[in-house]
C-alpha cells in the first residue's frame, strides 16, 4: 500500500500517453461515432437506455465534427500537460472531465478500458503523482488505489466462479471461438483443449491471488509479474483495443522503489483527504456488489452519486459464460434501378457467406464494441440508425445510384463444443425504405 | 477637432466602476428570477428540454455549455459559477477574467433558452462584451488597492473598445427612432395609446394613463423626440448636457418599466448607460470619508491573499475591431430589413460572438392585438379544470390584469413568442409540459389538454372588439 512517487509519475505520464493515443486512434472515427451525422445523433443517445439523465458532456452541447475536433485536441492538451509533469493536478481535472465527456457522447463504443483509464483518472486526482520529490507514500489515496485495483480483478474472479469458468472449464475454449476477437496466435491455442483448460481455471486463480501479493511488499513484484502476464498474455491471443495496455498501465503505481535505485527513499505518510478516498472506494466496492447480485445493489441515492462520478463499471468480462454466439453483418441496399449492393464492402454484389477478416465491419476495436452493443440490446432504434448510416455513405460515394432500400442482416453463429460448426442462421435486424428521403445527415 | 473626438469617446474610471456595480447587480438579480425557473426553463423536466432545443434549432457556433447537462444540479452549479463570477465582478476581484466568464456565461444562458429572451437581455450581452476590454476594475474595486498603491487621481481612458461601448448605446437609441418611423409615432402619435392597451404589458399604473387620452399623443411624441435626440446629445462634446440627457434617459425607462411589465429591460438601458457620466459629474461630489477605510480594508484583503499584479483588461485590438465593424454591419442591415437575417457570413460571426441585436420594441408600431390564455384539461374523471391557473375551473372571462396572469417578465416573453405562428411548436411544449406538471402531483391526471387564445383588437378611441377564442393547440398524453 506504500507507493513510490516516482512509479506514481511514471503512471501519470503513461495515463497521458494513452489518452493521446486513444484519442488519435478515436479521431478516425470522428464524423461517425460523434457526431449528428453518425450512427449516434444526439437525439438518439439521448433517448437510449445509455444515457444517464444525471450526466454532462460537453461533446453533446454541438453535433459537428469541427466542435469534436476541438474539444479532443484540448483533451491531447491536457494529456500532453499530464505526461509533461504541467501543472499535473488541472491536467489531471481537465482529463478526467473531458474523458467523462467524451465516454458519455458515445456509450456504445466503450470498453473496459475506457472504463478503467476513468477510474485511474480519479484517482489521480487524490494521488499525489505530480510530486517531484522521490518519496515512498503512505496516503488514504495510495491504500485506496490499491484497494481500488484489487477490487476490479476479485469482482472479475467472482464473475467467474461459474462451471464454464470453474468445474467445465471451457470457457477460453469459448472466448477463443470467437472469430472477432481471436488473433492467429490465439487460433492456434485453440487447438489445445487440454491446455485451454488448464489455462482457464489458471486465469481464475491468478485473478484471486496475484492482487493479494501487491499488499505483501516482498511479494509485490511476483504479483506484478503474474498480473503482467495475464494481460500480455491475453493480449496475444485476443484483439481486445487498448484495454490490456490501460491494465499494465494501471498497475505501473505498484513498481517498487529498488527499481528506481539503491537507495531507499524516505517514507511520508499523511492523513490529507482520507474522507474523499473512502468514500470512493465504498462507493467502487458497493457498485460492484451490486452487479453481482442485485440483492446488494445500493439504494438510488447513491447510485446517482456513482454515475455522477462515473463509478459504473461491471467486470464480467467472458464471464460468467463467454458469449456462445457471434455472427457477421449483411448490409443489402438495392438502388432505384433494382440492383443489389454490399453496403459494408461498398462494391459487388452482397456477400453472404462468412468472411476470412472481420475488419469490414469494425475496422478497429471501437466499431466492434459499437456493433456487438446492437447485438446485445436489441434496440431497433440503434439499428435502423446505422442502416440510414449505411445508406448515407452510399449515397455519398455513389450519387449517380442512390438507394431504394436497405436491408441488414445478422448472420449468427453459435459456437458448439469439441470443434462442431453449426450452419448459421440470418436474422434480419432492419428493413428500411431509404429512397424518398434523401439525406439523413 | 482630436481633442473634441477624445472628448467625446473618453470614459471616466468612475463612471466605468459604475458601471462594473451595475452589470454586477443586474447579473445577480437576473440570475436569481431565472432561479426561480430553473427547471422549468433550463433542465429536461423543464419545457424545452436538451432534446427538444437539437431538434428546433441549428447548432451554435457559440459554445452552449448549458447544453451539456440536462439535469437540475447541473445547471444550477452553472448558475452558482455564474453568480460567483457576477460578485467577483462588483467587488472587482480580477475584473477582466470575471467580465469574461460573466459574458460568456450569460450568453451561453441566453442560447440555452432563447424564448424567454428581450431587447434588455441583448443590450446587457452586448455592454459585458465590450466591458471586457475596458477597464472596469480601474477605481472602487479589489483590482486598484494591488500594491503598490496608486496615488494618481481617477483619468479618463480612450479605447477602441471604449467607442464601441459608447457606439452601442448611440446605436441603441438611433435605431429605436429609426425602426419607429411610421405614423403612428410620428404623425398620428397613437402609439402609446395602442402599446398602452396591449394587455400582456399594462400595469395597473399603465392603465391609470389611458384614461387621459389627451396626454398619450404628447407622451408618445416625447419618447419619440427623446430616442431621437439621445443618439446626438450623446454625441456632443458639452458635459452638462450629457449628464441631463443621460438623466432623462433614465426617467424615461423606469416610465417603461413603470407603465409596462417588461422585465429587465426597464433596468438594462439605465445601467448600461452609467459608464458614460462624465468626470464633471464627479467633481461636483466629495469623498466620502468612509472611501479611505474601505481601500484600506481591501488593501489588507489583497495581502492575506498574496496579490501583487493587478489585472489590465484583456487587449485584442483586432477582435475589437472585428466585433465593432460587426455591430455596425448588423445594425445597417436590421434597419433595411428588420424581419431579414443578414447575409449567411455576418449572421454567423455574429451568432459566434453572441452579438445579434435588433431594437425594434413597439416598432414600427404596437401590434393591435393582443388576449389572453385559456387552458382546458380534462381528466381522467371528467372534471375540466385549467392547469396554467392552479387547476381552477376554467374561465373564458377576461381577468382583471392580464399582465399580472404571467409569474414573470421570462414566462411573458415564452409565451407571447410561442403565441406567433412559426414558434407553434413551442406552445405545444408548454402545453406539453403544464399537463406533465399537473400529472405528476395529482391522482386525477389529465388526459387532454387544448389550449385557447383569447384575442382582442385595439380599436381607435378607447374601444375593444368583442375577444374572438382562437383554438391553438391540443395535446393527448
Amino acid at each position: 500500500m506504500i507507493l513510490d512517487s516516482r512509479s506514481l509519475a511514471l503512471m501519470r505520464r503513461a495515463v497521458g500517453a494513452v489518452i493521446v493515443l486513444d484519442v488519435l486512434l478515436r479521431s478516425r472515427d470522428l464524423t461517425a461515432h460523434y457526431t449528428d451525422a453518425g450512427v449516434l445523433p444526439r437525439t438518439l443517445l439521448w433517448e437510449s437506455d445509455f444515457w444517464s439523465s444525471l450526466w454532462f458532456s460537453l461533446h453533446v452541447t454541438h453535433g459537428h465534427a469541427l466542435f469534436q475536433a476541438v474539444l479532443m485536441a484540448l483533451q491531447v492538451a491536457a494529456a500532453v500537460a499530464l505526461v509533461a509533469n504541467v501543472r499535473p493536478r488541472i491536467a489531471t481535472a481537465v482529463s478526467l472531465v473531458l474523458a467523462w465527456s467524451l465516454q458519455a457522447r458515445n456509450p456504445l463504443v466503450l470498453d473496459g478500458g475506457d472504463t478503467l483509464l476513468r477510474l485511474v483518472l480519479l484517482w489521480g486526482l487524490l494521488l499525489p503523482w505530480g510530486e517531484r520529490e522521490p518519496r515512498r507514500l503512505l496516503t488514504p489515496a495510495t491504500v485506496g488505489y490499491t484497494l481500488q485495483i484489487s477490487v476490479l480483478y476479485w469482482f472479475a474472479a467472482a464473475f467467474k466462479l461459474a462451471p464454464a469458468w470453474t468445474s467445465r472449464a471451457t470457457a477460453l475454449y469459448s472466448t477463443l471461438a470467437l472469430d472477432q476477437f481471436v488473433t492467429p496466435l490465439g487460433r492456434l491455442l485453440w487447438g489445445h483443449p487440454e491446455l485451454l483448460q488448464w489455462l482457464t481455471r489458471g486465469v481464475v486463480a491468478l485473478e484471486f491471488t496475484a492482487p493479494l501479493l501487491l499488499f505483501i511488499p516482498r511479494l509485490r513484484p511476483a504479483g506484478l509479474v503474474l498480473l503482467a502476464c495475464l494481460h500480455l498474455g491475453s493480449a496475444l491471443v485476443l484483439n481486445l483495443g487498448l484495454f490490456p495496455l490501460i491494465s499494465l498501465v494501471a498497475l505501473l503505481a505498484f513498481l517498487p522503489s529498488r527499481l528506481w535505485g539503491a537507495l531507499e527513499p524516505p517514507l511520508e505518510t499523511s492523513r490529507k483527504q482520507w474522507l474523499p478516498a473512502l468514500v470512493l472506494i465504498a462507493l467502487v466496492v458497493w457498485w460492484n456488489a451490486g452487479t453481482l447480485s442485485p440483492s446488494l445493489r445500493p439504494p438510488r441515492p447513491v447510485q446517482a452519486v456513482a454515475l455522477l462520478l462515473h463509478l459504473e463499471q461491471r467486470w464480467n468480462l467472458f464471464a460468467p459464460e463467454p458469449f456462445t454466439e457471434e455472427g457477421w453483418y449483411v448490409a443489402v441496399g438495392t438502388t432505384t434501378d433494382g440492383r443489389q449492393v454490399d453496403l459494408f464492402r461498398l462494391q459487388g454484389e452482397p456477400v453472404w457467406e462468412k468472411p476470412s477478416s472481420w475488419s469490414v465491419f469494425h475496422p478497429n476495436q471501437r466499431w466492434r464494441m459499437y456493433l456487438q452493443t446492437l447485438e446485445r440490446t436489441e434496440d431497433p432504434a440503434l439499428r435502423t440508425r446505422l442502416a440510414r448510416w449505411l445508406a448515407a455513405r452510399w449515397n455519398a460515394r455513389h450519387p449517380d445510384r442512390k438507394l431504394a432500400w436497405v436491408q441488414l442482416y445478422f448472420m449468427a453463429e453459435t459456437t458448439l463444443p469439441d470443434y462442431q460448426v453449426a450452419p448459421p442462421r440470418r436474422v434480419q435486424w432492419v428493413e428500411l425504405n431509404v429512397g424518398d428521403t434523401s439525406s439523413h445527415g | 477637432m482630436k481633442r473634441t473626438l477624445a472628448r467625446i469617446v473618453s470614459l471616466d474610471e468612475r463612471s466605468l466602476a459604475l458601471l462594473r456595480i451595475g452589470l454586477a447587480l443586474l447579473l445577480l438579480a437576473d440570475l436569481a428570477v431565472r432561479a426561480s425557473d430553473l427547471r422549468a426553463h433550463y433542465t429536461a423536466d423543464g419545457i424545452l428540454s436538451a432534446v427538444d432545443w437539437v431538434r428546433l434549432n441549428a447548432d451554435s457556433p457559440f459554445p452552449v455549455l448549458h447544453l451539456a447537462g440536462d439535469a437540475v444540479w447541473f445547471q444550477a452549479l452553472l448558475f452558482a459559477l455564474h453568480a460567483l463570477a457576477a460578485l467577483a465582478l462588483l467587488v472587482g476581484y480580477r475584473t477582466p477574467s470575471a467580465t469574461l466568464v460573466c459574458w460568456f456565461l450569460l450568453t451561453s444562458l441566453h442560447l440555452r433558452n432563447q424564448m424567454v429572451l428581450n431587447g434588455g437581455d441583448h443590450l446587457l450581452r452586448s455592454v459585458l462584451f465590450w466591458s471586457c476590454f475596458l477597464p472596469l476594475g480601474a477605481v472602487w474595486s479589489l483590482d486598484s488597492q494591488v500594491p503598490p498603491r496608486r496615488v494618481a487621481p481617477p483619468k479618463t481612458v480612450v479605447s477602441l473598445a471604449g467607442i464601441a461601448y459608447v457606439l452601442q448605446m448611440v446605436l441603441l437609441y438611433a435605431a429605436t427612432a429609426v425602426h419607429k418611423l411610421h405614423p403612428d409615432w410620428t404623425t398620428d402619435r397613437t402609439a402609446l395609446y395602442y402599446a398602452l392597451n396591449i394587455d400582456h404589458f399594462t400595469t395597473r399604473l399603465g392603465k391609470m394613463l389611458l384614461d387621459y387620452p389627451d396626454l398619450l399623443p404628447l407622451l408618445t411624441g416625447l419618447v419619440f423626440c427623446a430616442e431621437a435626440a439621445a443618439p446626438i446629445l450623446l454625441l456632443l462634446p458639452f458635459p452638462r448636457m450629457r449628464v441631463v440627457t443621460l438623466a432623462a434617459l433614465a426617467v424615461m425607462h423606469l416610465s417603461f418599466g413603470a407603465g409596462l411589465r417588461i422585465g429587465i429591460f426597464a433596468w438594462s438601458p439605465i445601467v448600461c448607460l452609467l459608464g458614460l457620466i462624465p468626470s464633471q459629474a464627479w467633481s461636483a461630489w466629495p469623498r466620502p470619508a468612509w472611501a479611505q477605510s474601505l481601500n484600506e480594508k481591501a488593501s489588507r484583503f489583497n495581502a492575506k491573499l498574496g496579490r501583487r499584479e493587478r489585472p489590465r483588461p484583456f487587449q485584442a485590438p483586432v477582435l475589437v475591431t472585428a466585433a465593432l465593424l460587426l455591430m455596425l454591419a448588423l445594425n445597417v442591415y436590421n434597419l433595411r430589413a428588420p424581419n431579414e437575417q443578414p447575409p449567411r457570413p455576418v449572421a454567423f460571426a455574429a451568432r459566434l460572438l453572441g452579438m445579434l441585436q435588433s431594437w425594434n420594441m413597439f416598432a414600427p408600431y404596437p401590434p393591435r392585438e393582443d388576449g389572453w390564455i385559456v387552458v382546458e384539461a380534462r381528466t381522467r374523471q371528467g372534471d375540466t379544470l385549467d392547469p396554467s391557473r392552479n387547476g381552477k375551473p376554467v374561465d373564458w372571462t377576461k381577468p382583471e390584469l392580464v399582465s399580472a396572469t404571467y409569474k414573470n417578465q421570462r414566462w411573458r416573453r415564452y409565451l407571447l413568442t410561442a403565441l406567433l405562428p412559426r414558434y407553434e411548436e413551442y406552445l405545444r411544449l408548454y402545453l406539453e409540459y403544464l399537463v406533465k406538471e399537473w400529472n405528476r402531483s395529482h391522482a386525477d391526471q389529465v388526459v387532454r389538454a387544448t389550449l385557447y387564445y383569447m384575442r382582442e383588437t385595439t380599436l381607435p378611441d378607447g374601444r375593444e372588439s368583442p375577444p374572438e377564442k382562437l383554438f391553438m393547440v391540443e395535446v393527448t398524453p
